[in-house]
């Protein structure tokens, strides 16, 4: 790309549409940032990052994770607050700095018009938006992804030494802030190591030096946590994927999160996958091997994450983020083949598609990755009394039921969980549920019950209070959170 | 760094450069198509027996084309031996029967100012026998060019047997057969006759190159199907000594034709049964990879029809009269490959059946497989998408949707043949129109209509009865595919708007006078 050529994607007409964009989706984010419950995942970000950097390093260390987020985030939240909003703003701000440089790699891929158009559908993606605005380390992984991105076409481009510097800064950035960036880089090797004779003979020691350079900056770490040892049950158990998931994870990235009766219904119309793969079959202008480059990072990492998650599942839409990217590329590439009357239609189609599912996302209460924690212990703060026990299960859930929690009444998990002395959460165990909730429920009126993320016990749990204690109320506060009251003999 | 096509390139040579694709991409093809058969027959439980079998007998049948293809397309690089200075006399045939006398005398011109030391130009005039009004005018321009003509008064053998009829009135060892409408390049005898230097070689084809496959729908859709033959088929076919003999802008060595007693009478895709003829006496074949003619697509959907009912039914005719299995004389892959090519047609039963899968859901609740809908998408998917890929990879992504399109969209037409074979119907040998007819010729796709009709009443039924299930908007988005399929060809059938779209570069050849560049471009 020589500067001629990044004169032409810097015009300033488009100049002015990037920040048009910004602004969208500035407004797009205010109703996520600020009405939506904190989750989980959050939970365990603002809860971590109140630590020092050491500790911070040894439970993230521990967790399921790498800490370059979690550091970022600690200072963030030293400067400003350690609210679930001003994190959210950290994210939003990491997504907003992306938009510019999403635009540059689709227009480096193709070209401007390619750039241009897949911004728009970048920052209208429900999924993209989701966590744009998660207090979690998604966006900054997009942006480390985008950013990597650029400077491995300029390096197949031109080989230059600040591309390659860029180069292995992006990349060990992004190692450290999650593992499924190396998913990524694999990917670009892939690409690299199946087209090797387009480009540059050179390149390829080069390379070699900088995947050397990686697993150096990265063994420190690794042998930090294997001194570490993990800790236990913090995180929701996942399930091996099956063939619905690979396929819900594409759903999500164009979709976002659905209720079950409408993915069901775009899942079941995957027959438009062939339509699309039929209606490509187009003389091709100028086709470009970074069209396998694109295919290679919208698929790979996928169909890699799928396939070890029959030794470890892993498998989740958030992890793979980067490849919604290159799938939203991949898409406008497509429709810009077609005729320009077609192109339009198409487009404006895919606009409305995807507007409508992020409205639909941000306003629909039944949105399934919707956690409502604040309003559950809203409810429980007035309602709940000193006499009551709180009991929730998972016992992760802890982390954001306690960031809303001001009332008066002992908050326990099933199967208990003495956080101060222990940092893994104990195994469940049915022979001890009687003793447990002995325990638990000892000298209370009422217990209420806050079930979600059940990680295999859950059924069981509640089919004991139903058969030993009387049920006097239930509640769905959303998908996956419902709070039971029981009646305890006193 | 980047080698693949722009649309800046030439059109005459985009579909025949880079067609080679990796083996490792081919084998994988291969290899994933085996494991979705496997996948499909034995993996997922039949739900219905009858839809069952109907799924099965089409998903041999794909396998078939797609290994076949494959074998076609694996080395698609030449090593056929070529001397210059190979150049004995030839006798020129341009076979004519009627068509316009403008187009007649630019081929013939064309063919006068071919550089080469010797030869003889012929007109096969069987305007007479074929009841044409301008028989006389050929005679003519042959006298005004000073060229000879042969014309025929007893009528036998359509094409094959004019040519037949000029081989008893000629004697050069090697003639060449223009269409004609196929108006030679100045170098075509340069270039083609230099490979009769291998002494076993009976027969030289050339590509068959629509220059005016930009005019309209119908020539624009005939193009996009005969770029991937002409590309990477023939150049697959000519590695393994079996591409056939394509009627136009071939030279054949006498002593090769007279071997098989003359071109074969007896079948309307006379070429295609000679190759086989020629093919089973040990000569060999040779395909250059380089337009050395233009001709003229059918210019109006009556006349495309036509033309693929008739290769249809001459190639079917190969399969059931004169199957190339069971002939000693080919070698195994010249019996694969002739197998492979005349099969072809057969994917017109097939696309029908597959097609009513869908409805027979609609009306029925039917479906050929215990819905294990999503693990078959899981397999389906990668399948069809690299055998895509491979179609447009192999056809230096020349390849397109419309190409895709007229060839499943022909169904009836490959029906039709088929039936032809079976029931033994004569079908005289008819000439593709080398002007356009207009008029709206939609009445010949009334299958494809009612196809349509029967998918909205079906949805309709569906709906009144069931209500919106996740099984209908499975079957409904096939039902949409297979209409996509069909629009291109229900868009040629109606009334044509030419287009006059010339692509920048897309030069005649010199050859060709200014008359002819205004009957095909300016119409």
């Amino acid at each position: 790309m020589n500067v001629s050529q990044d004169q032409k994607i810097w015009s300033l007409n488009t100049i002015i549409w990037l920040i048009f964009l910004i602004l969208i989706s500035i407004i797009i984010s205010i109703p996520l940032i600020y009405f939506n419950s904190i989750r989980l995942d959050e939970a365990q970000s603002i809860w971590q990052v109140s630590h020092s950097v050491s500790e911070i390093l040894d439970i993230v260390g521990r967790d399921v994770h790498v800490p370059l987020y979690h550091i970022i985030l600690h200072f963030w939240q030293a400067i400003f607050n350690n609210t679930i909003i001003s994190a959210r703003y950290l994210s939003l701000f990491i997504s907003i700095i992306s938009i510019p440089f999403v635009y540059l790699l689709a227009s480096k891929l193709y070209n401007t018009k390619i750039g241009l158009m897949t911004t728009v559908i970048f920052i209208l993606s429900p999924f993209i938006s989701w966590y744009a605005n998660e207090a979690r380390m998604y966006s900054l992984l997009l942006l480390l992804a985008v950013l990597n991105s650029i400077f491995f076409i300029d390096i197949l481009k031109e080989d230059k030494r600040i591309s390659w510097i860029g180069f292995i800064i992006t990349a060990i950035l992004g190692i450290y802030t999650h593992y499924f960036y190396w998913l990524f880089l694999l990917s670009n090797a892939l690409f690299y190591i199946t087209n090797y004779k387009q480009f540059s003979r050179n390149l390829f020691q080069k390379f070699i030096i900088v995947a050397i350079i990686l697993i150096l900056a990265i063994a420190p770490w690794i042998y930090y946590v294997i001194n570490l040892g993990s800790a236990a049950n913090t995180k929701p158990i996942l399930n091996a994927p099956s063939s619905v998931d690979l396929f819900n994870i594409f759903s999500q990235y164009i979709f976002g999160f659905q209720p079950d009766i409408i993915n069901s219904i775009i899942l079941s119309s995957w027959p438009v996958i062939v339509i699309i793969i039929f209606t490509t079959l187009q003389r091709k202008l100028n086709y470009s091997v970074f069209n396998t480059f694109v295919i290679f990072q919208m698929l790979i990492p996928v169909g890699l994450a799928f396939i070890l998650s029959y030794l470890r599942p892993i498998f989740l839409s958030r992890y793979l983020i980067v490849s919604s990217l290159f799938l939203y590329i991949y898409i406008i590439y497509i429709i810009t083949t077609y005729f320009k009357r077609q192109m339009k239609i198409l487009y404006i189609g895919i606009i409305l598609v995807i507007g409508l599912s992020l409205s639909f996302q941000i306003y629909n209460p039944n949105t399934p990755v919707k956690e409502n924690f604040e309003d559950v212990s809203m409810y429980l703060t007035t309602k709940a009394t000193a006499r009551d026990i709180i009991v929730l299960s998972a016992p992760f859930i802890i982390y954001p039921f306690e960031y809303y929690y001001q009332g008066v009444t002992k908050v326990e998990t099933f199967p208990i969980w003495d956080r101060s002395k222990i940092s893994s959460i104990p195994q469940f165990n049915s022979n001890t549920i009687s003793t447990q909730v002995d325990k638990i429920k000892e000298g209370h009126q009422y217990m209420y019950v806050i079930l979600s993320y059940d990680q295999g016990y859950g059924k069981e749990f509640k089919t004991y209070l139903d058969n030993n204690f009387e049920k006097v109320a239930e509640r769905e506060f959303s998908p996956d959170l419902t709070l039971y009251q029981y009646k305890l003999k006193l | 760094m980047n080698n693949y096509i722009s649309m800046n390139d030439n059109p005459r040579k985009i579909f025949l450069q880079n067609t080679q694709a990796s083996k490792i991409l081919l084998i994988g093809v291969a290899l994933i198509s085996l494991i979705y058969f496997i996948f499909i027959t034995f993996f997922i439980a039949p739900s219905n027996y009858w839809l069952y079998g109907i799924l099965i007998v089409g998903e041999i049948f794909h396998l078939w084309q797609i290994i076949t293809y494959i074998i076609t397309v694996w080395d698609t690089q030449s090593n056929n031996i070529y001397d210059e200075n190979f150049s004995p006399e030839v006798d020129i045939f341009i076979t004519v029967a009627g068509e316009p006398i403008e187009i007649i005398k630019e081929t013939a011109i064309a063919a006068k100012n071919m550089v080469y030391p010797k030869f003889n130009i012929y007109l096969l005039n069987d305007g007479f026998v074929a009841k044409k009004d301008n028989w006389r005018e050929v005679k003519k321009l042959a006298k005004d060019l000073g060229i000879n003509c042969i014309t025929r008064k007893i009528p036998h053998g359509a094409k094959a047997g004019n040519i037949n009829n000029a081989l008893q009135q000629t004697k050069s060892e090697f003639f060449v057969v223009f269409d004609a409408d196929h108006v030679p390049a100045r170098e075509f005898l340069q270039k083609t006759m230099g490979y009769f230097i291998d002494s076993k070689v009976g027969f030289v084809q050339t590509p068959q190159y629509y220059k005016n496959h930009n005019q309209n729908l119908v020539t624009e859709g005939a193009w996009r199907q005969q770029e991937l033959f002409f590309g990477a088929i023939c150049k697959g076919k000519n590695k393994t000594n079996s591409v056939f003999m394509c009627g136009t802008n071939m030279v054949l060595r006498r002593e090769a034709i007279m071997a098989v007693e003359g071109m074969c009478e007896t079948n309307i895709a006379e070429d295609f049964l000679t190759s086989l003829f020629v093919h089973s006496k040990g000569w060999k074949s040779v395909y250059i990879q380089e337009v050395l003619a233009e001709g003229l697509a059918p210019e109006d959907f009556m006349s495309y029809y036509k033309q693929q009912f008739r290769w249809a039914r001459g190639s079917l005719e190969i399969i059931f009269k004169y199957n190339p299995l069971f002939n000693r004389g080919l070698s195994f892959s010249q019996k694969l490959q002739y197998l492979s090519s005349a099969s072809y047609y057969l994917s017109g039963g097939i696309f029908l059946l597959n097609m009513i899968l869908p409805l027979i859901f609609l009306f029925t609740g039917n479906v050929p497989l215990i819905n294990s809908s999503m693990i078959i998408a899981l397999v389906f998917i990668p399948y069809i998408y690299l055998v895509m890929y491979i179609l447009q990879r192999s056809s230096n992504f020349t390849y397109s949707f419309k190409g895709l399109a007229f060839s499943m969209s022909s169904f009836m037409i490959h029906i039709q043949a088929l039936i032809a074979v079976l029931t033994g119907q004569k079908n005289g040998f008819s000439i593709t129109s080398k002007t356009q007819v207009s008029g709206n010729f939609i009445h010949l796709n009334w299958p494809h209509i009612l196809y349509i009709l029967i998918s909205l009443i079906g949805i309709t039924y569906y709906l009144s009865n069931i209500g919106v299930t996740a099984s209908l908007f499975a079957n409904g988005t096939w039902i949409v595919l297979n209409i996509m399929i069909m629009i291109p060809f229900l868009q040629a059938s109606l009334p044509l708007k030419q287009k006059n779209i010339l692509i920048e570069n897309e030069k005649s050849f010199e050859a060709v006078p200014a008359v002819v560049s205004k009957l095909t471009i300016d119409q």
